[in-house]
């Protein structure tokens, strides 16, 4: 029920209560207008923070990727996306969002990084790809950006910064989420998640979450561990300054990496590295 | 004298077809009340990979059988029992078969509602009767399961999955109108949002400034790279060929001698 629907009732009540006098009854007309404006954008407000729904997020997800893909270069290498598509979509199945189909691409930049826009478009750079030696690597980061899309980091993100960028009153003029001006909003907000970094909480789950997921598939459950160490060994590098803002310390990651899977039986952990198969696809890798 | 040369033949293949159909349905039957009684009480989940001969309905031994065939996702709770079954079909999956057991019986569910199911047309299918036949609680990680003729008619891999689904949901007797039925983890149909690979006939939008952690910059956005992106989608087929190469799961469970 609206709080519209609860507090109309009460406020007209209120008023036949206090019956004023002519000369007031225009105050009282006043009062009640800004209290019908006020319960307009309340209820406004709240319908901005409603979940965004599948459809809604996929179309969210497109306009971000777009946007990802126009700031660096999608690499059509078919073959190597195809690779990239295969081992993403393995690690994605052990956890699926069944609403949405992942989408893996690289992007033809020297930057390490890698991107997870709502809907399930993922992206992995070539410098990311560089530093990986191997599949269950490859496998873990990818993994990674999967639960980002799983537990809707980024959608939560849009719905918190619309509230606190937007303010109250303009989140309410642009609650209309069927609206071209809210969706250039969401997506503009979405880009700027990724490219200025989701929270500290939102990268070390998604690093455990992303490992399990790995370890389900099959893949040596290291993958996750050896890629973060990996940024610890380049960190000087120019190539990695923004994924250096936009993510925790990789003390920290690898803190919580190896907390995770101190939890995971030895039985269950997975075995595959697949090195080879990595340097078939992945020639530069490992460089 | 003519017609009855005609109808004689005729009559004698309906008989034979009635007698069939309901051989089929008195050994589904069957099948289904020993299920039943043999099931464990419990919430879980699994899913089990098929694999086939290459050809034909059997192979010599079980390292024949490395085949995609299909794919099964059962979910239990209490003596209710749902069961997904989508085969092969190409380099794609079928359709899915929907069973449901309600604790008494078991029923065919489609988008129009609920049939007995050894009186639906599925009673005589082939696939559905081996895997209502296979072990409805505990099972192996790895199973052979015998041809009727003799030899190896398929190999089994079982793996447990998250038994967090909605009873609600997996034990209805009718599959919500619209949407695109199951794409790939089960239980999509159910899910919220509207179910299946949802694509949205909008354009694809971007902007033309983003922040970042460096500092704001422009970007011309890449709509046609968004659609590339779309355009290379990997085939079931592949994805099951890409985790036996490496024996990932559930390929893990296949005894090292199986041949890839």
């Amino acid at each position: 029920m609206s709080a519209r629907r609860i507090l109309r009732p009460v406020a007209a009540a209120l008023l036949a209560l206090a019956a004023p006098a002519p000369a007031e009854a225009q105050i009282f007309d006043r009062i009640r207008d800004r209290a019908e404006q006020v319960l307009d954008t309340a209820e406004k407000v709240g319908a901005a923070v409603v979940p965004i729904s599948t459809e809604q997020e996929i179309e969210i997800g497109r306009g971000v990727a777009a946007t990802v893909a126009g700031h660096y270069t999608l690499d059509r290498d078919s073959m190597l996306t195809r690779y990239v598509n295969l081992v993403g979509n393995a690690v994605a199945s052990a956890d699926p969002r069944p609403d949405v189909v992942y989408r893996f691409a690289v992007l033809d930049s020297d930057e390490v990084n890698a991107f997870a826009a709502p809907g399930g478009y993922v992206f992995v750079t070539r410098g990311a790809l560089a530093l990986m030696e191997d599949e269950a690597m490859l496998a873990g980061v990818l993994a990674h950006e999967v639960a980002h899309v799983n537990q809707r980091d980024v959608i939560e993100e849009i719905q918190s910064r619309a509230r606190t960028e937007l303010g109250v009153r303009e989140a309410a003029e642009r609650v209309d989420i069927t609206g071209e001006a809210y969706l250039e909003q969401a997506i503009g907000l979405g880009a700027n998640a990724l490219f200025m970094g989701l929270s500290r909480e939102d990268e070390l789950e998604a690093d455990s979450i992303g490992m399990r997921m790995a370890t389900d598939t099959g893949y040596d459950r290291s993958g996750i561990e050896r890629f973060i160490e990996s940024l610890d060994d380049h960190s000087d590098e120019e190539s990695l300054s923004l994924l250096e803002k936009t993510h925790p310390d990789p003390d920290d990651r690898l803190e919580a990496v190896r907390e995770a899977m101190r939890r995971i039986p030895a039985e269950r952990a997975g075995k595959v590295v697949a090195a080879e198969r990595f340097r078939r696809h992945v020639p530069t890798g490992g460089s | 004298m003519r017609a009855r040369a005609v109808l004689g033949p005729l009559l004698a293949l309906a008989v034979l077809a009635a007698t069939a159909d309901r051989a089929d349905a008195q050994a589904l039957q069957a099948t289904l009340d020993t299920r039943r009684d043999a099931m464990p009480r419990g919430k879980r989940s699994w899913q089990e990979t098929w694999l086939v001969p290459e050809t034909g309905p059997a192979a010599p031994d079980a390292s024949q059988v490395t085949k995609f065939g299909g794919r099964v996702s059962a979910y239990q709770d209490g003596d209710r029992e749902r069961l997904e079954l989508r085969a092969a079909k190409g380099d794609e999956l079928d359709d899915p078969v929907i069973v449901v057991s309600d604790g008494d019986d078991y029923w065919l569910v489609t988008r129009v509602g609920a049939t007995p199911l050894s009186e639906s047309a599925r009673a005589a299918d082939p696939w559905l009767a081996l895997v209502l036949a296979g072990p409805p609680g505990e099972a192996p990680a790895h199973r052979a399961v015998p041809a009727p003729g003799g030899g190896v008619a398929a190999v089994v891999l079982r793996a447990p999955a998250h038994a967090d689904f909605d009873s609600d949901d997996a034990f209805a007797m009718r599959l919500p109108q619209g949407g695109s039925g199951l794409v790939r983890g089960g239980l999509s149909q159910f899910s919220p949002g509207s179910g299946g690979a949802v694509t949205t006939a909008a354009g694809t939008r971007g902007v033309d400034q983003v922040r970042t952690a460096n500092g704001t910059v422009s970007v011309t956005p890449d709509p046609a790279a968004v659609s590339w992106m779309e355009a290379q989608r990997v085939s079931p087929a592949a994805l099951e060929q890409f985790r036996l190469e490496e024996r990932l799961s559930p390929y893990d469970a296949l005894p090292v001698e199986a041949g890839t």
